[in-house]
């Protein structure tokens, strides 16, 4: 048996699995998708499908059907599959978002320290709080000794952007059960998402790689965080080095690069324009909630009815991908 | 270390959870009515433009004003992460520009 059939499915006999691979030794197959014959879901026994690698098309293998596909799909990449996916996703997050996820921690350790953190503090708030951006928000309540649960409300109103990426990820994890569902769930974080979705849009979609993606995310975070706040008190003034414009520079780049449609652009003025209303008549970080929330709703009415995001996989045929996001 | 502190980190940590977990299980195996789907795909736009603009565009209280030093830098960002897609060299452009603005202006 050649090096790339999958693991727990024996060949059956006559498929294309047991045919010799011609040409050049082919890289063991990692991706497995399926395709139905006959149009039948994986419930009814004897329904034929083709297990199809995507890598390789010969060593694709018919099986029989006698349980839904969503639920064999991790046997069927193997565990090999699973770590070649989770260092891909390192290894992606390491060439691309972890030098700014690490600037970031640094600058957020010592803002940290110099909003009165103590070490052992910065470092139980990473743990425990696991979101960076409400991590940075928090800070200057934290200085002006805003109450708790004015920090909690705000961290669950920054946050809100968290069922945005959890409900369009979730259709790529249909065959996982809840408990490791629970477990990625806490993987979701702006650089995830947004190096699993452009992931997801080109290659079968394994779960590992958002696990692997996240891992380095969180370690980044952490290192940088700790690193921030050692060197905490040296970093003189922030302000006059720019470091706190790196807050907003970020999420005007992530702006920049979304925003292409005429809706998105509406969305994005009518929230300015809140923003600013609120934020000089009240003060405080109403308007955050206020814009964020309100002018949201425009997208009920502008946003295509098609692309509002991709969770477009029926849930009845976990095997197809999702369509890109845009 | 404050333990009324790590409670409210605790329970930060708590909401954030809760923000990320629900519809990752419900929705695995379902979907969103699609007028959910749409305020859902506007929301980050609006999250993001109103977190990041009063930033840049209201006094920040010292120096020189931010629209006149944050403003220009902000617009540089964009437009450096439109052009080459990269977060990190606009964002580092935009860093720059703001430090040299406010030692300039400030």
């Amino acid at each position: 048996m050649s090096t790339h059939a999958p693991r727990g499915i024996p060949p059956a006999a006559g498929s294309a699995g047991a045919r010799a691979f011609p040409g050049p030794k082919p890289r063991q197959a990692l991706f497995w998708t399926r395709e139905s014959v006959g149009g039948g879901v994986a419930k009814r026994p004897g329904s034929r499908h083709i297990i199809r690698c995507a890598r390789c098309a010969p060593c694709s293998l018919a099986v029989d059907g006698r349980r839904p596909l969503s639920s064999d799909a991790p046997e069927i990449g193997g565990p090999a599959a699973t770590r070649v996916e989770a260092w891909a996703g390192a290894r992606d997050a390491l060439t691309t978002v972890v030098p700014s996820i690490v600037a970031y921690g640094v600058v957020w350790g010592g803002l940290a320290r110099q909003a009165g953190l103590s070490l052992g503090e910065l470092v139980a708030m990473c743990l425990l709080v696991t979101a960076g951006t409400a991590q940075f928000v928090a800070l200057p309540m934290l200085q002006s000794g805003a109450p708790a649960w004015l920090l909690v409300v705000t961290t669950y109103i920054v946050n809100l952007r968290h069922y945005l990426m959890a409900a369009s990820l979730a259709p790529y994890f249909a065959h996982l059960s809840r408990g490791r569902l629970a477990l990625l769930a806490h993987g979701i974080t702006d650089e995830s998402y947004a190096l699993t979705t452009a992931r997801f849009a080109r290659q079968p979609a394994h779960p590992a790689y958002f696990a692997g993606s996240a891992a380095a995310t969180y370690v980044a975070w952490y290192v940088g965080a700790a690193v921030g706040g050692v060197l905490g008190g040296r970093i003189p003034d922030p302000h006059r080095y720019g470091l706190d414009f790196v807050f907003p520079a970020v999420f005007i780049a992530i702006l920049a690069r979304t925003i292409q449609a005429r809706w998105q652009w509406a969305v994005a003025g009518v929230a300015a324009l809140v923003a600013l209303a609120v934020k000089g008549a009240v003060g405080g970080t109403w308007h955050i909630a206020v814009a964020g929330l309100g002018a949201s709703a425009l997208g009920i009415w502008l946003a295509p009815r098609t692309t509002a995001f991709g969770s477009a996989a029926p849930a009845a045929d976990p095997g197809n991908r999702p369509a890109p996001r845009r | 270390m404050r333990s009324g502190l790590l409670l409210t980190f605790a329970a930060m940590g708590a909401v954030t959870y809760l923000t990320r977990a629900p519809l990752l299980l419900a929705l695995a195996r379902r979907r969103l009515p699609s007028w959910v789907e749409r305020y859902f795909a506007a929301l980050p736009i609006a999250l993001l433009t109103a977190l990041a603009l009063p930033l840049v565009i209201l006094p920040t209280g010292g120096g020189a004003p931010a629209w006149m030093t944050d403003l220009p830098a902000a617009v540089t960002v964009a437009v450096l992460a439109r052009r080459t897609g990269h977060l990190l060299v606009a964002v580092a452009g935009g860093v720059v520009l703001a430090a040299t603005l406010r030692a300039l202006l400030g």
